[in-house]
């Protein structure tokens, strides 16, 4: 299998000398082209941090993330915007929808930057919106639709440039199950049909449950892993609660 | 007069000119998140710089035209009022278009803006995609003062801004001349800015200190507030009173100055009409500099009086009552020398 993302000893700090938070603290992990990979663990425990690194919104205080042999951690200038604008497609926890556009140029603004031509943009917009169950809200502003509408149009985004890798913050957070199932199938299909590979942070054990392996996070280390192998979704749904309780932090889970 | 005018004019774009790079970084502020959405898409800075510049053009030429055509209607109507403080000769007036002004404005338009575009290619270059992203979430960064030197340079501020503004209001009628309001307008300057400065590291320092009616009911979270925003309600208050002191300062002693002058054209022409001439013209003479030649009928003229010269030149006396007939002698051997001696020198 080819290897499309390489994490090796990576740690992130914040604050200074005095007031030190080790928000990741010396993970390595791989991630093969086309795995659904999700990442869980309690709050706090440096999963946006992880993501943020990896999507190059943040940098590393240390360690390399080497995606596609090109190692992300040098990148700078044109090629970093053409790694952001091609390969990478970005689902933030708090959605980043601009509140002055419409739903539909929010979508499409992730086309228009890739300098694709309109009639195209409206093709694909439609697309994406119909299987997502948002076209009745594509005119409307960010202001004006649920929580989960606004996850699903900032997922839209993500996922309309067909990126070779997809990181999505929470994607499901905000979501009801049938939402959240929609939102999942497309993970899935633009995993299976367009070999996109996804790392996905998620609380939620049926969320997790859609991906192959799991990496579970505690205080910015790697904690366990589980792989999902010939199980089917309800038995790796089971073994996912199984570690959570191990892990102390989502106990409710059980009940 | 024009110079101060001058001086006074550029001041007035150099604070506007701040109060336009500050409004802009306030609304870049409020934008970071956008360029940060825009740079996670995929868009490089240069073309955000782009973006932005462009942006600046258009707003910019729009303001600039909208500008000059209010300003050109609004400067009629100020020199209409002008000259009615004044008193002036109303029949003359026509439509004036100054292109100084107008090559002015536009000078100091485009310094203004070139400001406000290195401005925010820096903020977009400098800033990390992570801060952006996350700008409008952080609060303003206060840096403590020292709280003694705070009220010291508070009570020195309002001291010389309190001078300043009696200066330019209860004690305005010794404004003769228009250069002694340069150092009033200074002074508020000084005063203004030295209150809002030392006012910010003050409010800090009372807030912290008043720990007990923080936590008490919801002013705490008033103060809260105030405290992120201090930064930004300091220069926004002090540009604010600046522009109002100057306004009152201008406004006051331009009344003042007024009246001196209509008190001083009252006193300097006391009569209506004043005559002169210089009696016993010599066939050649010098004045500032300037040789002069006379022709024999000056010369005759010039023995006669005042009056008798009227009259020759068939001018009914009996329009004119109550003539003062003043001589003046002069010589050009007369030096200070020789009539004080030198007992001055
Ligand atoms: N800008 C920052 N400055 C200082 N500390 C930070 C900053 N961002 C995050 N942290 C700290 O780093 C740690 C990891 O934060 P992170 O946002 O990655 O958590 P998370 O796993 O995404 O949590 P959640 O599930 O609640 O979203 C936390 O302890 C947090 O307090
Ligand atoms: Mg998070």
């Amino acid at each position: 299998m080819e290897r499309i993302l390489e994490v090796k000893n990576i740690e992130k700090y914040y604050g200074n000398k005095s007031n030190l938070t080790k928000a990741i603290d010396n993970i390595s992990f791989t991630v093969d082209k086309g795995e659904f990979v999700g990442i869980m663990g309690a709050s706090g425990s440096g999963k946006t941090t992880l993501l943020n690194c990896i999507s190059t919104i943040d940098r590393v205080t240390a360690g390399h993330i080497i995606v596609n042999k090109e190692d992300i951690t040098r990148l700078r200038g044109n090629k970093l915007n053409k790694f952001r604008r091609e390969e990478l497609g970005f689902i933030f926890q708090d959605f980043n929808l601009l509140d002055t556009l419409t739903c539909y140029e929010n979508i499409a603004l992730a086309l228009t930057i890739q300098k694709v031509s309109a009639k195209e943009i409206d093709k694909r917009v439609e697309q994406i919106a119909e299987s997502l169950e948002i076209k009745e809200i594509l005119k409307k502003y960010p202001y004006q639709v649920s929580g989960g509408q606004k996850q699903r149009v900032a997922s839209a985004r993500a996922i309309i440039t067909n990126p070779k890798l997809v990181l999505a913050d929470e994607p499901t957070g905000a979501l009801d199950s049938k939402s959240a199932r929609q939102l999942l199938e497309n993970f899935e299909f633009l995993n299976k049909k367009l070999q996109a590979t996804i790392l996905m942070v998620t609380h939620d054990a049926f969320t997790a449950s859609y991906a192959n392996r799991i990496l579970f996070i505690k205080d910015g280390k790697i904690f366990n892993e589980l792989i999902k192998g010939n199980d089917t979704r309800k038995q790796f749904f089971e073994k996912i609660i199984e570690v959570q309780t191990l892990l102390g932090g989502d106990l409710n889970a059980c009940f | 007069m024009l110079g101060i005018l001058g001086f006074v004019s550029v001041f007035v774009a150099v604070v506007l000119g701040l109060l336009i790079v500050y409004a802009n970084n306030f609304l870049i502020n409020r934008r970071k998140k956008e360029f940060g959405i825009y740079m996670t898409l995929g868009m490089g800075r240069r073309q955000i710089s782009k973006i932005i510049l462009l942006e600046t053009i258009f707003v910019g030429i729009i303001s600039l035209a909208a500008g000059l055509i209010i300003g050109i209607f609004a400067s009629q109507f100020m020199s209409i009022l002008v000259a009615k403080l004044f008193e002036a000769d109303m029949s003359e007036f026509h439509f004036v278009f100054s292109k100084d002004a107008c090559i002015k404005t536009c000078i100091y338009f485009a310094v203004m803006y070139l400001a406000v575009m290195i401005f925010n290619t820096m903020t977009i270059s400098r800033y990390k995609l992570i801060n952006l992203l996350n700008a409008t979430k952080k609060n303003e960064k206060v840096k403590m003062k020292n709280p003694f030197l705070a009220v010291l340079v508070f009570i020195f501020g309002c001291s010389i801004l309190g001078f300043a503004y009696w200066e330019v209001t209860g004690n305005v009628n010794s404004m003769q001349t228009a250069e002694k309001l340069l150092p009033p307008i200074l002074m508020g300057i000084v005063g203004t800015v030295l209150i809002f400065w030392s006012l910010s590291g003050f409010i800090i320092t009372v807030i912290q200190k008043m720990k007990n009616i923080y936590f008490k009911d919801t002013s705490m979270f008033v103060l809260r507030q105030i405290n992120n925003k201090i930064n930004t309600m300091v220069a926004s208050m002090s540009v604010i009173c600046l522009m109002l002191f100057m306004t009152i300062s201008i406004l006051s002693s331009s009344l003042a100055l007024r009246n001196t002058m209509q008190r001083e054209l009252i006193e300097m022409t006391p009569v209506d009409l004043n005559l002169y001439k210089t009696a016993n013209l010599p066939e050649s003479y010098t004045r500032y500099g300037i040789k002069h030649t006379t022709t024999e009928a000056q010369r005759e003229d010039s023995k006669h009086p005042i009056y008798e010269t009227l009259i020759n030149n068939e001018l009914d006396m009996n329009v004119l009552k109550d003539i003062v007939e003043i001589e003046v002698y002069a010589t050009n051997d007369l030096t200070w020398e020789n009539f004080f001696r030198r007992q001055f020198l």
